[in-house]
């Protein structure tokens, strides 16, 4: 009965949305559609006089069934993703939880603590790497080995630990940030009606800050996992991945792929492949908080 | 919820896509404006690239013709340069390639054969070039079916260097034709880890260029090889896995912490810090070692042959930087004034008077090791003849089917050297056991020369 306006309506709606759609299609997928694509042939750089057949799905299974390093560098991914996403937003919260509070000199402690925010990410890892952690001569070394305890080769010991160690530095103010802004946009009242209520500074922050935070933390999960699963300066410039491939994740065994074997084909394979596992990643996460904070929350 | 996730794998295809380009900006310098042409040259940042850069100004004086450089870091250089040759980009006019990729790119059509070009200049430029003081064995190895498709820069090729000081201190003596179980004992004697001195130290960083070069010349000279004449993956031979135990076991033993991460310029670092007692790796490093702005111990450096084993072959590595002419370049009458002026006699003369005899592009022209001055110089005697022996087309004791001293001169290699260092370094940091990583190389690289068509 009422089919006719909403379809003009529909329309009229369709057609003002459709450059914007058009523009965001071909910008966002039209280099995914060229990706798929390449990923269905066979096509080395460095080999022109193989052409470029078309293969099928055998990259797909190449990666998927034989390749080793492959299956590593997504658990890699998952757990140094993981790792510095929980380590950050635990640092972070404790940091913020702090910074709520008024006390002289917050304004120039909140400056500092941000700033790692803005090092870049191979700065970041160059000053960690050839000034910190340097075996020889990085001032953690120096101190470890001043008490007595031997020489730290963290990115020989604990490969994973040392991209860990400077990407939460780097992601902790992040995680500051947005709980700061959600703690301060906490309504006072139901602060004081806890106290009133008697509760201590454990059970206040337990029962009431947290739960009403939920939302925040959900966010800064959500943004921090989106950043963080791209992690690559890092890990370019202090492990190239190594030793082994104990840091070798999966956009950098994109990027050897591409870079060292000049293998477009298989590159394009593993990109698709990474797009379905950071896709089941995200989803995963989204039911895991929604399942966490909804309740409380509502 | 939906709707999030849509966003979001849309940022994660935005995401990997601007990975896996593996784009990667680097600022290019601009040396000097002219009206007229304006070449591109992409070097490497090693020293004697970072000299030209900086007496270009001379060329561009002399020809007025412009030159923008883009410079970067060995493994950066190749995969830039890689993907603008093989997708006819035309980004770059010169491009400063080694000995490894000459051969490989003239034969897909990426560079200029060069004799065509020399046959084209005036004779006298021609005479006063003087093709034939460039070191034969260096022209044979930027040469493809004969004929020559890039210019030296500079060539080197690897020696054994050593603290003076700390020999005399244990009272040992450096033979001049060292064998590598010489090294290995003398090593182990003068390592003192306490007082943080380290009997050697040697590349550890993957890389077909970092690790995979002085390994392949141990692997040589232990009597191993990477393939053998089907092209059978030879990772698991007797030999071959000899020789990786002998560098691994020797770096771990003797060598400072940290080898896993230590390339050509953080082991330079060590040894004219005077951390370590030898260092086997590049001529090139000569001059730098020797110079007291950058070294320390520079007054105590001993130089030796590179050291053997089973047989002198393949012992000792050949390598030039070298200037040549992309296939796609717009400018290639100023690219050919550029070559020949960058690699020309009066350009050394012009670095021995700017800069001194020890900063000399080395290993590239006979004239040079002709002038006295440099004739003076410590090392010119071992550089000369250990870049005039060293043979890429016979550098295995067992007959191989590839050329190459250091490396194995396949455009898949690139790839299967640096994932067997890769792996190789996980036994360096005690992640992995040698066999376990030497058995995952030989099956990848099984695979990657079946997917190549070269096993069946």
């Amino acid at each position: 009965m009422q089919q006719g306006p909403l379809v003009r309506r529909n329309t009229m709606q369709i057609l003002l949305v459709a450059p914007a759609i058009v523009y965001l299609v071909a910008l966002t997928q039209a280099p995914f559609a060229v990706t798929l694509w390449y990923s269905l042939h066979k096509w080395i750089l460095t080999e022109p006089e193989l052409g470029r057949p078309f293969v099928g799905f055998s990259n797909f299974g190449e990666a998927l069934l034989h390749d080793a390093i492959f299956r590593t560098s997504i658990l890699n991914l998952v757990e140094i993703t993981g790792s510095i996403v929980v380590a950050s937003l635990g640092l972070g919260l404790l940091l913020a939880l702090l910074l709520n509070r008024t006390f002289p000199g917050r304004g120039v402690v909140r400056a500092l603590l941000i700033t790692p925010f803005f090092v870049m990410p191979t700065v970041n890892a160059v000053v960690w790497k050839n000034l910190l952690l340097n075996p020889n001569y990085g001032l953690f070394s120096w101190a470890t080995d001043s008490l007595g305890l031997g020489r730290l080769d963290i990115f020989a010991s604990a490969p994973k630990l040392g991209i860990v160690v400077m990407a939460v530095w780097q992601w902790t103010p992040f995680m500051m940030l947005v709980l700061l802004a959600g703690l301060q946009s906490l309504p006072n009242e139901v602060h004081e009606a806890a106290l009133i209520d008697g509760a201590n500074a454990w059970s206040e922050f337990r029962h009431v800050t947290l739960p009403l935070l939920g939302p925040y933390i959900e966010l800064a999960l959500l943004l921090g996992s989106i950043y963080i699963l791209q992690l690559f300066g890092e890990i370019f410039v202090a492990t190239q991945g190594g030793p082994g491939s104990a840091t070798t994740t999966l956009p950098y065994y994109v990027y050897q792929t591409i870079s060292q074997d000049h293998d477009v084909g298989m590159a394009s394979a593993q990109a698709v492949l990474a797009i379905v596992v950071a896709s089941l990643i995200a989803s995963l996460l989204l039911r895991l908080m929604g399942r966490m904070f909804r309740p409380v929350a509502s | 919820m939906r709707h999030n996730l849509s966003k979001l794998s849309g940022l994660a295809v935005a995401c990997v896509i601007a990975i896996s380009a593996g784009e990667y900006r680097s600022s290019p310098s601009v040396a000097a404006m002219s009206p007229s042409a304006t070449l591109t040259i992409v070097t490497v940042n090693n020293p004697q690239m970072i000299d030209m850069e900086k007496l270009t100004p001379e060329f561009t004086k002399e020809t007025g013709i412009a030159v923008n450089y883009v410079t970067l870091p060995e493994n950066t250089l190749r995969e830039k340069v890689t993907n603008d040759v093989a997708t006819g980009g035309g980004q770059f006019d010169l491009a400063t390639v080694g000995t490894y990729e000459v051969p490989i790119w003239a034969k897909n059509g990426w560079l200029d054969n060069l004799d065509d070009k020399f046959a084209q200049l005036p004779p006298g430029d021609a005479q006063k070039y003087d093709l034939d003081d460039v070191l034969p064995s260096v022209r044979k190895g930027l040469s493809y079916q004969g004929h020559l498709y890039a210019l030296p820069f500079y060539g080197e090729s690897s020696m054994t260097y050593y603290n003076k000081a700390l020999f005399k201190e244990a009272g040992l003596s450096m033979p001049e034709h060292p064998t590598w179980a010489q090294i290995a004992s003398f090593a182990d004697k003068l390592t003192d880890k306490s007082k943080r001195r380290y009997g050697i130290v040697l590349r550890g960083l993957p890389g077909w260029g970092e690790m995979g070069a002085p390994l392949t010349t141990v692997i040589n000279t232990f009597g191993g090889d990477w393939f053998d004449m089907n092209w059978e993956p030879q990772l698991e031979s007797p030999a071959t896995k000899k020789a990786i135990a002998f560098y691994l076991d020797l770096l771990r033993r003797d060598g400072p912490p940290g080898s896993e991460s230590a390339g050509y310029t953080e082991c330079e670092t060590l040894f004219a810090q005077g951390s370590a007692a030898i260092w086997v790796d590049a001529t090139a490093a000569a001059g730098a070692v020797s110079d007291p702005r950058t070294s320390k111990v520079s007054s105590d450096i001993g130089f030796a042959y590179s050291p053997v084993a089973v047989t002198p072959k393949g012992s000792h590595w050949l390598w030039a930087w070298s200037l040549a002419m992309e296939a796609s370049s717009k400018h290639k009458a100023e690219s050919m004034r550029f070559l020949t002026w960058a690699t020309s006699k009066e350009y050394i003369d012009l670095v021995a008077r700017e800069r001194g005899w020890n900063n000399v592009p080395p290993g590239t022209r006979l004239s040079t090791y002709q002038n006295p001055h440099y004739k003076a110089l410590p090392y010119s005697a071992i550089v000369l003849s250990s870049v005039q022996s060293a043979d890429p087309s016979n550098a295995t004791l067992n007959k191989v089917p590839y050329v190459g001293v250091q490396y194995v001169g396949i455009p898949e290699f690139q790839g299967i050297g640096t994932r067997t260092t890769q792996d190789l370094a996980g036994v360096l940091t005690g992640q992995t056991s040698l066999d376990e990583a030497l058995q995952t190389a030989q099956v990848r690289t099984e695979r990657t020369m079946r997917e190549a068509g070269y096993l069946k």
